[in-house]
């Protein structure tokens, strides 16, 4: 799986979706009905625009996108103070 | 006015993943990519750079026709800048338990259930077993806006008794401006035979 999409394919195992990578090396998400919905690439020629295709393709298939926790954004200023 | 834009066109269809692949392969000069929208059909979403509006819609609409025998039942087309913004925005709210809006309030958890009662506090988003929930942009608003007023709150008075009524004692309460009208009034409770545990009792409110 590409590193990319690690964290939000864990977040969308974690609602219930099903993820996996196929023999082409694409990471296909299904939602929790089992529906397929998108894929991404191993290795996508554009990943950030890539990356912002698959998100809004996952929200607008129902996948909750919640703001970080209250413990992840201290985390994020401590990294960010640390730099 | 040239912009790198993004194209989505909506097709009412429902192919197979097979199909869904081949499409995008096909489209790869495209950067494209195809979503299925559960209960909607799909959505095929282009990048066209360095363009203005009108000539990205027809690159895309000629790209995806070479492509997709049908014509798409719908056609967005936003800048690059607004679908990364789109794509880095939150669908569900920040939360706030009872606790936490205790700590942004600078009150304790019993006040923010005292609040609770008070008409301009937000509702919860959920009233679950372990607890209700806000949205944290709601309870940021209310602390914005509310008038604090520290202390003990200003005393009333009031008489609290039971009564006999309709065959059972009932506990009753009269409240009274002063505590000279709240005495004049347990002094007639007193007298009174179907009157008992009569108490007169200083009272505030928020």
């Amino acid at each position: 799986m590409n590193r990319d999409v690690k964290d939000l394919a864990t977040w969308a195992s974690s609602q219930g979706w099903r993820v996996h990578d196929d023999a082409n090396g694409y990471t296909r998400f299904h939602n929790p009905d089992g529906l397929y919905i998108t894929r991404y690439p191993a290795t996508p020629s554009n990943p950030r625009r890539r990356m912002a295709d698959l998100t809004v393709a996952l929200k607008k298939a129902g996948l909750p996108v919640p703001p970080p926790s209250k413990k992840e954004q201290r985390s994020q200023r401590r990294k960010d103070q640390g730099q | 006015m040239n912009h790198n834009w993004v194209v989505t066109l909506t097709y009412a269809l429902e192919p197979d993943t097979t199909t869904m692949d081949r499409w995008e392969d096909q489209l790869a000069a495209l950067e494209a990519s195809i979503a299925r929208i559960p209960g909607r059909g799909i959505d095929l979403t282009i990048h066209v750079d360095d363009t203005t509006l009108d000539q990205a819609v027809t690159t895309a609409r000629t790209g995806a026709a070479e492509v997709i025998d049908v014509d798409p039942v719908g056609v967005e087309i936003i800048t690059e800048d607004e679908h990364l913004r789109r794509a880095e925005a939150f669908t569900a709210p920040e939360l706030m338990s009872a606790a936490e809006i205790a700590d942004a309030l600078n009150v304790s958890r019993q006040r923010v259930h005292q609040l609770r009662t008070a008409e301009h506090f937000p509702q919860p988003l959920a009233d679950l077993r372990g607890g209700a929930v806000w949205d944290a942009r709601a309870i940021r608003q209310f602390a914005a806006e509310w008038t604090r007023r520290p202390g003990r709150p200003p005393a009333g008075w009031a008489v609290s008794y039971e009564c006999f009524l309709d065959g059972a004692w009932q506990r009753l309460t009269e409240q009274r401006s002063s505590e000279s009208e709240a005495l004049e009034f347990y002094k007639l409770l007193l007298a009174n035979s179907n009157v008992r545990d009569a108490r007169l009792i200083s009272s505030g409110s928020d």
